[in-house]
């Protein structure tokens, strides 16, 4: 046993961290500030992810011969927390999980052409999945790909299509057979967003995050767009999934931010001369934290250190999840009561906790409770292949 | 003992959801004091202090905010309502003109009496030192709301001789907006040596105490919003859940949605009550009426804090979605569980009144 990170690990830790401090410079933490850009898509955004992508930190725990670095899932995992504690938008989504997917299961077209290209910085994708009335019960999508002479007529609606305002693919799921059972007949696709018939329309949310709608109308794509077989696609959107839930709770930026506002507060000098730090229903607020997030950080090391030994558990994934949304959301309360008002003003402001981070934070928390599989269903995963529950029906 | 409210309550709750339904605020961010003032006044909700009222004010005060909240309106009325009235009617000598011009709307009055952390310590950072003809002062007050609209400003600063009140003329003041998370502007001020005339102290029975009745009565009107605020959002989520439908039937016979739904309507349950327990203690001045009031603070900023993220959770996307209503009332709620203290520093309060008392 050895809880703890080694050596090297360390040591990578510190590398990625120099190589972000230059990468992230003045112009480009500029357009991140710019709120049609902390997403990502910006120009400085693009430059920077090909600049990564020509240094090789993308897709380290790829293949040598796609160009990855076969690093281990635990240096992987430390590389996403690095980057996510400076706040750039990295794409993980794109190179952790949809990546993977094209580079196993796609033709060699796709491998080549499209695989490789997000290994240089150059692509970014969006998720396809929901529908208007298919989320929780996504197996019952209806946007339809029929098979034509030389590929496939995609026609459908998909909604909060994260990105896909200015990704440059959708990852995109359609049934491809009507007849067969709900899980049988969905296959996968990659859909240039530049491909006539495809449109996109922008939902604002409370987070100040845009999501979008997206519209496909006799979109073609040709059969190298197709990934896996036809009809296998359910397989295929579960393992993403299961990626997608741990890189959606890394424990990085919670940490980040909480022993940022610890400095805020130990810097925080109150009129009777005690600091902010120092009243003790503060100190009893930041262990409650503390100690739910050394539980966090160590549920998303198992289960990197298990993917590791090729031991990769759905119910891990799914214990990461809920525990992980959840705490965030109890998390922010707690840092918000401790600077009382004040935790409410917004970014750009002279008394803004680390210029509003923490508001914003909080009120983008909620959506992962639902995000990425809704916290229900992951506990009816825990309870049927965690405990062995009977299934629920 | 009588849970029963009193007997023009439906009425004025009517006429309340009549004037704020024709106010629609689809975005939190536009001023809409003015408008909803002139409404309160023409509908005579605005001079409830004149005295032969028969409602205690209070009581009256407890729906006008109960029902804005129900309805997602922004208001900034807060100290309007309670903080200039109070101060007014604790006046040893006559200062009634300044009351009666605010609340007819001609000179209206803002309060700046919040300072940056008071949520954590008593006093003030604001000090007036005492010269030839008043004091000098020198401090920051934050959290201003309506300054804008204002013409004068009541402040509250630390002596030698004890806390004092003065009104201000706004024009000496240095001020900036700050935007808050439902967008709306608060604004705050900063004195160095700001020179302030005895005339201007507004000389009030006992500062302290009505400071207190103050925070007190702020803390139970937010309570009574943020009770608006949630039972709106609780038929929100069981109208949605029970027409969504998923695995062809509606999402609120899964039995992890409808329980829940069951426990917003829990909190909301016990929120009403407490509330209603404190606007009793409160108009009636009963000897536990901080405590009371305390509780009703903690039990909202909770009930706002858990119905807020049990709505987004049941809704999914369309939750958290600007093309449907709910986003509002979250932000609402998390603005008024913070303001005028939240949960954890009222139980704190209540720790600490319960112990040393004993």
């Amino acid at each position: 046993m050895e809880i703890e990170l080694s050596k090297k690990e360390l040591k990578l830790k510190c590398t990625i961290n120099e190589y972000l401090k230059e990468l992230l410079n003045v112009e480009l933490r500029q357009e991140l500030s710019d709120s049609r850009y902390f997403e990502g898509g910006g120009p400085e955004f693009r430059k920077a992810l090909l600049q990564m992508g020509k240094d090789g930190w993308i897709g380290l725990s790829w293949p040598k011969s796609f160009g990855g670095k076969e690093f281990s899932p635990i240096e992987q995992y430390i590389f996403v927390e690095e980057i996510m504690r400076t706040g750039f938008p990295f794409p993980f989504l794109t190179t952790e999980s949809i990546g993977p997917m094209i580079a196993k299961y796609g033709s060699s077209f796709a491998k080549d052409n499209i695989a490789r290209r997000i290994l240089t910085g150059e692509l970014i994708f969006a998720i396809g999945y929901s529908e208007p009335n298919a989320g929780t019960d996504l197996a019952s999508l209806i946007t339809s790909a029929e098979k034509s002479s030389e590929g496939w007529l995609i026609n459908g609606q998909k909604i909060w299509t994260s990105l896909a305002n200015f990704a440059d693919y959708v990852w995109l799921a359609a049934r491809t057979d009507k007849e067969a059972k709900k899980h049988k007949g969905i296959s996968m696709f990659i859909v240039p967003t530049n491909a006539p018939g495809f449109s996109c329309h922008p939902i604002h949310t409370l987070g100040d995050v845009r999501t979008n709608s997206t519209f496909y109308e006799n979109v073609f794509v040709k059969n190298d767009f197709l990934v896996g077989e036809v009809n296998s696609g359910w397989s295929l959107i579960t393992s993403q999934l299961n990626l997608e839930r741990l890189a959606l709770v890394n424990h990085g930026p919670i940490e980040e931010l909480y022993n940022n506002l610890l400095i805020v507060a130990k810097g925080i000098k109150l009129i009777n001369g005690m600091k902010l730090s120092e009243v003790p229903w503060i100190q009893d607020s930041f262990a409650k934290i503390y100690y739910k997030l050394e539980a966090l950080k160590l549920i998303c090391w198992k289960q990197v250190w298990s993917q590791g030994k090729n031991n990769f558990s759905m119910t891990d994934a799914s214990v990461a999840k809920v525990y992980g949304s959840e705490f965030f959301i109890e998390a922010y309360r707690m840092m918000m009561e401790i600077f009382g008002e004040i935790s409410l003003f917004k970014s750009n402001q002279e008394l803004s906790i680390l210029n509003g981070k923490l508001e914003r934070m909080y009120r983008t928390a909620s959506i992962l409770t639902f995000g990425g599989g809704t916290n229900e269903v992951q506990k009816d995963i825990i309870a049927m292949a965690g405990l062995f529950l009977p299934r629920t029906s | 003992m009588d849970f029963d409210n009193f007997d023009q309550y439906s009425e004025i709750q009517k006429s309340l959801n009549a004037l704020y339904s024709k106010i629609t605020s689809d975005d939190l961010e536009s001023p809409i004091n003015n408008r909803i003032l002139e409404s309160l006044n023409k509908a005579g909700f605005v001079n409830i202090y004149e005295n032969g009222n028969e409602i205690n004010p209070l009581n009256i005060l407890s729906l006008v905010f109960k029902q804005a909240g129900y309805h997602g309106l922004n208001l900034d009325l807060f100290s309007f309502f309670i903080d200039v009235p109070l101060i007014f009617q604790s006046t040893k000598s006559s200062n009634s003109s300044h009351l009666r011009d605010h609340l007819s709307l001609n000179k209206i009055i803002a309060t700046a009496l919040k300072e940056p952390y008071s949520h954590v310590e008593e006093g003030f950072y604001t000090f007036g030192i005492e010269i030839p003809n008043g004091y000098s002062i020198t401090g920051l007050k934050h959290f201003i709301e309506n300054y804008n609209e204002s013409d004068s400003i009541l402040i509250s600063f630390q002596t030698h001789q004890g806390v004092k009140i003065a009104l201000i003329n706004k024009d000496l003041l240095i001020h900036e907006d700050q935007v808050i998370t439902t967008g709306k502007s608060v604004t705050q001020i900063t004195f160095k040596n700001l020179e302030i005339p005895f005339e201007n102290i507004i000389e009030t029975n006992d500062v302290l105490e009505l400071l207190n009745e103050i925070d007190l009565t702020q803390k139970l009107m937010r309570s009574m919003f943020i009770e608006g605020v949630t039972k709106k959002m609780m038929e929100l989520t069981s109208a949605y859940t029970a027409e969504r439908k998923q695995f062809d039937k509606p999402i609120a016979t899964f039995q992890a949605v409808s329980h829940r739904a069951a426990s917003m309507f829990i909190d909301q349950e016990c929120l009403s009550l407490v509330n209603q327990q404190a606007l009793y203690a409160l108009s009636m001045k009963t000897n536990n009426k901080e405590n009371y009031v305390l509780t009703a603070k903690a039990w909202a900023a909770d009930v706002s804090h858990r119905s807020s993220y049990s709505a987004q959770h049941l809704h999914g996307g369309i939750g958290v979605s600007k093309e449907y209503s709910l986003w509002k009332y979250c932000l609402l709620a998390k603005e008024h569980e913070i303001i005028h203290d939240s949960a954890g520093v009222c139980l704190n309060k209540i720790g600490k009144n319960i112990t040393l008392n004993q």
